[in-house]
């Protein structure tokens, strides 16, 4: 598993700053371990096998929490401490998937912001939207 | 004796299910820590993220024991300020609704998590597929 500090500095206004994690077999059983979720869909390939899935795929809130890391990196901690995020799992995340979390400001709607986490061609494995507080 | 399988149609809207008092561990933070070196928060607080970790030990003891294979579809979450790294945090579940559609069991839980000393942590809604 690596994740990879944001580059805030590179990103146009508006828009949330990047946060990616490749997202390894140690990752998921590490996020298990964290939750206590043993599903397993999650981690153990036998079972995830006679799944339509196929393979193991990761937590949806492994993805998920790096909405959080994008907007504090942003917005820094007391903001995203009082923000709302309504998101869908739109797709699964497999073992060697990188992802990516973002998001860019919903124009003439204050605070609001797109969200997604992606894979490294785009596709959205998460989506939704953010609402984030004045400073 | 083992309490019986959660399956859908177990599930009654409005019936309130409440956690036991869940605290973050040095052991736990570490695991954070190394899975997002990347993540940053304040001192003597948790990293903002773990609201849904507490959240989700909450619902794998509370809503147990589950039918292997269940997904989660869709999640709503607001925060209420950072939890404190002492803090002891308890999760409400209440079925707010449940329907199947296109073959698929769709439970609709709201969340809410307190501390003890009775602040809002966290509140919101969690969308899943169950697999039975």
């Amino acid at each position: 598993m690596t994740g990879t500090a944001p580059a805030p500095q590179a990103e146009p206004p508006g828009a949330l700053a990047p946060v990616a994690l490749t997202v390894d077999m140690a990752a998921i059983l590490a996020y298990a371990e964290i939750t206590g979720d043993f599903n397993p869909l999650h981690v153990d390939p036998a079972f995830a096998a006679t799944t339509p899935m196929g393979r193991p795929i990761a937590h949806g809130t492994l993805s998920m929490n790096l909405i959080w890391q994008s907007i504090a990196a942003t917005v820094g901690g007391t903001r995203a401490g009082r923000s709302e995020i309504d998101i869908r799992f739109a797709r699964p995340v497999f073992v060697g998937d990188r992802i990516e979390a973002g998001g860019r400001a919903i124009e003439g709607a204050a605070g609001r912001y797109d969200v997604w986490v992606r894979r490294d061609d785009g596709t959205h494995v998460i989506e939704g939207t953010a609402q984030i507080p004045a400073g | 004796m083992s309490a019986p399988l959660l399956t859908y149609d177990r599930f009654e809207p409005g019936r309130v299910l409440r956690s036991t008092a869940e605290r973050v561990d040095d052991a736990l933070l570490a695991h954070w820590r190394a899975l997002y070196p990347h993540d940053q928060w304040a001192p003597g607080t948790l990293p903002l993220g773990l609201a849904t970790v507490l959240l989700m030990r909450a619902y794998m003891r509370t809503l147990s024991p589950r039918p292997p294979g269940n997904m989660h579809a869709r999640q709503q979450l607001r925060l209420h300020g950072a939890i404190g790294a002492d803090d002891d945090v308890v999760t409400e579940f209440e079925c707010v609704g449940k329907e199947i559609r296109r073959e698929r069991r769709y439970v609709d839980l709201a969340v809410r998590g307190t501390t003890t000393a009775g602040r809002l942590v966290f509140d919101g809604r969690m969308s899943l597929i169950w697999a039975a």
